[in-house]
């Protein structure tokens, strides 16, 4: 009986491990909350060497992306407003403040599947080619959110929630990363009666 | 009580410890939805597809460039791409099986307009001088091509500058 207890034990201690263990990596790989990427800002670099980062590599393994390389430039990615509220597809928003000088940059807003606003525009985002900036400070000001805005606006109707990719393609910007103070911020207007907080 | 159970919940968590990492480790080569498996069941390898109207099959590639993927199998070996690029700002990367990017490229690290570049297993080909190498672990990647639209009508031009890039696979005497 005692053998029989023993082996049981040991069968237990093996198969506990392999749970505890699948459950952490699960957890590490999915759960926004533990993704230590370098943070900007209300941006989250992205693609900052994923080689040398085994968690940053099974995560873009597991969603497919491909970002960009050291030489190609960044990406930055952005799931909360300014002051660390979670982005809804059902607020309206306002991207405010500087861009990167002298550089092709596009930002896109899309689903946290990377699946893009479909709206007779084609309107999926901006770039440094067909926003409205101004100076001084080469600043932009671009809205999105369900209600159709003044401006440089993106919707998102029909997104169930948002995420924002601001692509920087520099070489320069890739060895010395932007400080908040170089990126726009993002900052939440109103939000759909009922469906969300502006919170 | 405590003594007896500090033995086996430290065996557990060590063989946790364990499973974790083997298995942080193993997720690039085993993640069914990885780029390089979505690319190999769409297209031809060894010669470019250009992506014109429909996206490629790789989640959130950015949607104001033109996309072209040259893929490499064991079966191609390395490929060589070559011709002139689009006048706009463009790259050149090459990415593994497992997702990574190992060699990239810009209009700003180029002479002229135009790309020259070996990519595939080091050691199968001897690239010429003039030529960029592009080396790869093994022979199972992808060469991803991207070209910047300044706006939508220059669209069909710059598509037309990526279909003219020639991609195809190079003998190991090279």
């Amino acid at each position: 009986v005692r053998g029989v207890l023993s082996i049981l034990r040991l069968v237990f201690i093996v198969l506990g491990g392999c749970l505890v263990g699948l459950a952490s990596v699960w957890i590490a790989v999915e759960d926004p909350r533990l993704d230590f990427t370098p943070e900007i800002g209300p941006w989250r670099l992205v693609d900052l060497a994923p080689g040398n980062d085994p968690y940053a590599l099974a995560r873009s393994s597991r969603n497919g992306m491909i970002g960009l390389g050291p030489s190609e430039g960044l990406t930055f990615a952005a799931f909360a407003t300014s002051d660390g509220h979670r982005l809804s597809s059902a607020c309206n928003y306002r991207l405010d403040g500087p861009v990167p000088k002298d550089v092709p940059w596009t930002l896109t807003i899309s689903s946290l599947d990377w699946r893009l606003p479909d709206n007779p525009a084609g309107r999926t985002g901006f770039t440094v080619y067909d926003t409205a900036r101004q100076m001084p400070g080469n600043t932009v000001r671009i809205s999105f959110g369900p209600d159709l805005r003044p401006g440089d606006y993106i919707p998102t109707r029909g997104l169930d929630d948002v995420a924002v990719l601001l692509r920087v393609y520099s070489s320069a910007v890739a060895r010395q990363p932007l400080t908040a103070a170089e990126l726009p911020a993002i900052i939440a207007e109103s939000c759909e009666e009922g469906r969300a907080d502006v919170r | 009580m405590f003594g007896r159970l500090l033995r086996p919940l430290t065996a557990l968590f060590l063989i946790a410890g364990l499973v974790h990492i083997i298995a942080i480790l193993l997720i690039p080569s085993y993640a069914p939805r990885h780029a390089y498996d979505a690319i190999l069941a769409a297209m031809p390898a060894g010669r470019l597809s250009v992506f014109d109207e429909r996206p490629p099959p790789i989640p959130a590639l950015d949607p104001a460039f033109v996309h072209g993927v040259c893929p490499i199998t064991p079966a191609t070996g390395p490929v060589r791409l070559g011709g002139v690029m689009p006048d706009t700002f463009w790259s050149v990367a090459v990415v593994s099986d497992t997702g990574r990017i190992v060699a990239s490229m810009t209009r700003e690290d180029a002479d002229s307009g135009s790309v020259d570049i070996i990519a595939g297993k080091a050691g199968d080909v001897l690239p010429p001088s003039s030529v960029t190498n592009m080396p790869l672990v093994e022979n199972a990647g992808f060469v991803l091509v991207r070209a910047m639209l300044e706006h939508q009508g220059a669209r069909a031009a710059v598509v037309e500058r990526l279909k003219a890039l020639v991609c195809a696979p190079v003998g190991p005497k090279t």
